[in-house]
């Protein structure tokens, strides 16, 4: 269960988040909104070690993790995707989620070259999984060549590849068209369906209403309410910090 | 024929040369050090060998495993900076090294004669005992261990960091002990190849290693191609040969090659090896239907 307390980051004076409390347990899905430059994409950097916080603490299974590098937090099971695409474009689909895996692997698992014991198992885990997010039939192709909304999907396999606890989406729906955005929110219920932890960071109203048990939301930096969707939906501060205080 | 054997035999130890760097390319880094490494891993396996009567296998691992451990400690700092500051950082280290052996002497009579190191005099009298059999051993073992790297989750790691680093940690790439690693590897693989090479032409001296070396190092990947570890092989072979297929080109040898060079490098951005990609791509771009390419 991932659990942060008094999270703060300051760009030389800037205030880009300030006290941020959240907690988020397993086979639950956290919604976490705000308009432009409200510090959600801070947040996500801060939780996967990318930045260092100023202040306050990220706990995993009551581990702390706000002083590890991102690597030693994957390998602690919180994985992420990025809100710009970040995938190893020239190499194929398959060893996108590979390379993910590869924490599974001890040093000389590592070395061996060949298809043979833990590395059939873990080829064969890497092919679920990319069935799951419907590209198994994509999976010799360089990644580059995928549409927009199969990079998506392939960012998802390869962060859950780590086989993690806590799955960070940074706006997994920007830019992805309606039936997209339907294949998912399938797609991550499922996730939560299989016991992770999901912090769905997102602008795309719909999903976030449709999907999330609960819902926290920054506004410069700060966050000004939490609760379920139907509760943040009617709450006069989030109104307002989208549409302008009414004169 | 003995002239072919002996540019054959030039370009296999140019071969790993060009691989050593390439080790350092792999992870993403742009290192000019490795001809620093060749010219430690010349003089102890020169000195174990002709001061301390070494065979030359054992001469060579202990080398081998020196410079692993110099790369190891060189490495370790030079994670923190890239680009253009790496460069310079490793082409001084290089320089450290050639400065150090111009100023170091350790003469030794051996069999009645003064053997050993003589600063800038250089360091005569190795015997040879590489030829083209252990050249050709080393070389097929060194292809294979690449070939092996690339296609285990070590080469999937090192070229992951190379396209995207923040994603490769995110991904759980320990990067500091791949960087640091894959650095000293290239050590190594330098050290063996300067031994080799120490104990083929028998005699070696500071000059032979300078910032010149450095840079036809840094060419053979850049005209071979950096995306396989095939690319740095065929580019050693080619700039092996080069200089004398211009022979026909009398005092201007060393200017034609450095256009070939140049020339190849903007025509063939992705060198040698990848001719082929890159015309595919060219032909792509006029608008021909565009094809997923495969992996």
């Amino acid at each position: 269960m991932l659990q942060v307390t008094n999270l703060g980051k300051t760009f030389g004076g800037v205030k880009a988040l300030t006290d941020l409390d959240l907690s988020l347990g397993t086979g639950e899905i956290l919604g976490l909104i705000g308009p432009n430059g409200s510090g959600k994409t801070t947040t996500v950097n801060l939780l996967t070690g990318i930045f260092r916080a100023s202040s306050g603490s990220v706990r995993l299974d009551g581990k702390d993790l706000s002083m590890s590098k991102p690597e030693a937090i994957a390998r602690s099971g919180l994985t992420r995707t990025f809100q710009n695409l970040r995938l190893f474009k020239s190499q194929s689909v398959l060893d996108n989620v590979r390379i993910g895996q590869s924490i599974h692997c001890r040093f000389l698992a590592r070395c061996n070259a060949l298809t043979t014991g833990a590395e059939r198992a873990l080829r064969r885990e890497a092919e679920l999984l990319l069935e799951r997010m419907s590209l198994a039939d994509r999976r010799h192709w360089a990644a580059d060549a995928l549409s927009y909304g199969e990079k998506k999907r392939l960012e998802i396999a390869r962060a859950l590849a780590m086989r993690p606890k806590i799955l960070l989406l940074d706006e997994p729906a920007a830019g992805m068209n309606a039936v997209e955005v339907d294949r998912l929110m399938q797609i991550i219920r499922g996730i939560r369906d299989s016991g992770i932890g999901v912090l769905l960071i997102e602008h795309h109203m719909k999903l976030v209403m449709n999907l999330c048990d609960r819902i926290a939301v920054l506004n410069f930096g700060v966050k000004i309410a939490e609760g379920t969707p139907t509760v943040i939906a009617s709450d006069q501060a989030v109104i307002e910090s989208y549409l302008g205080k009414a004169t | 024929m003995a002239y072919l054997l002996s540019v054959a035999e030039t370009c296999g130890l140019n071969v790993f040369l060009a691989l050593s760097v390439y080790a350092t390319f792999m992870v993403g880094q742009f290192s000019l050090a490795q001809v620093g490494f060749w010219s430690i891993g010349a003089y102890v396996t020169g000195i174990l060998i002709a001061l301390y009567g070494f065979a030359l296998l054992p001469a060579l691992l202990v080398s081998a495993l020196i410079c692993a451990c110099i790369g190891l400690v060189v490495g370790y700092p030079c994670l923190r900076i890239r680009g253009i500051y790496l460069a310079m950082a490793t082409v001084a280290f290089s320089e450290v090294v050639r400065v150090f052996f111009n100023n170091f002497t350790l003469q030794i009579p051996v069999g009645g004669l003064m053997l050993g190191p003589g600063g800038p005099m250089g360091f005569r009298g190795i015997p040879v005992v590489t030829r083209w059999p252990q050249i050709l051993t080393a070389f097929v073992l060194l292809l294979g261990i690449f070939a092996w790297l690339e296609k285990s989750r070590i080469g999937l790691a090192a070229k992951s960091i190379r396209e995207d680093e923040t994603a490769a940690a995110c991904a759980g790439v320990n990067i500091v002990a791949m960087k640091v690693g894959m650095f000293a590897f290239g050590a190594a693989i330098a050290a063996i190849g300067g031994g080799m090479y120490a104990t083929y032409v028998s005699s070696v001296s500071p000059d032979n290693f300078g910032f010149h070396l450095a840079l036809i190092s840094i060419f053979f990947v850049a005209v071979g191609g950096s995306e396989r570890f095939v690319g740095p092989v065929i580019g050693a072979v080619v700039l092996t040969i080069l200089p004398d297929l211009l022979r026909f080109a009398g005092d201007f040898r060393m200017v034609v090659y450095g256009i070939v060079v140049l020339a190849i490098v903007v025509v063939f951005p992705r060198g040698i090896e990848g001719v082929g990609a890159t015309l595919a791509q060219r032909w792509r771009q006029r608008g021909h239907t565009p094809e997923p390419q495969r992996r």
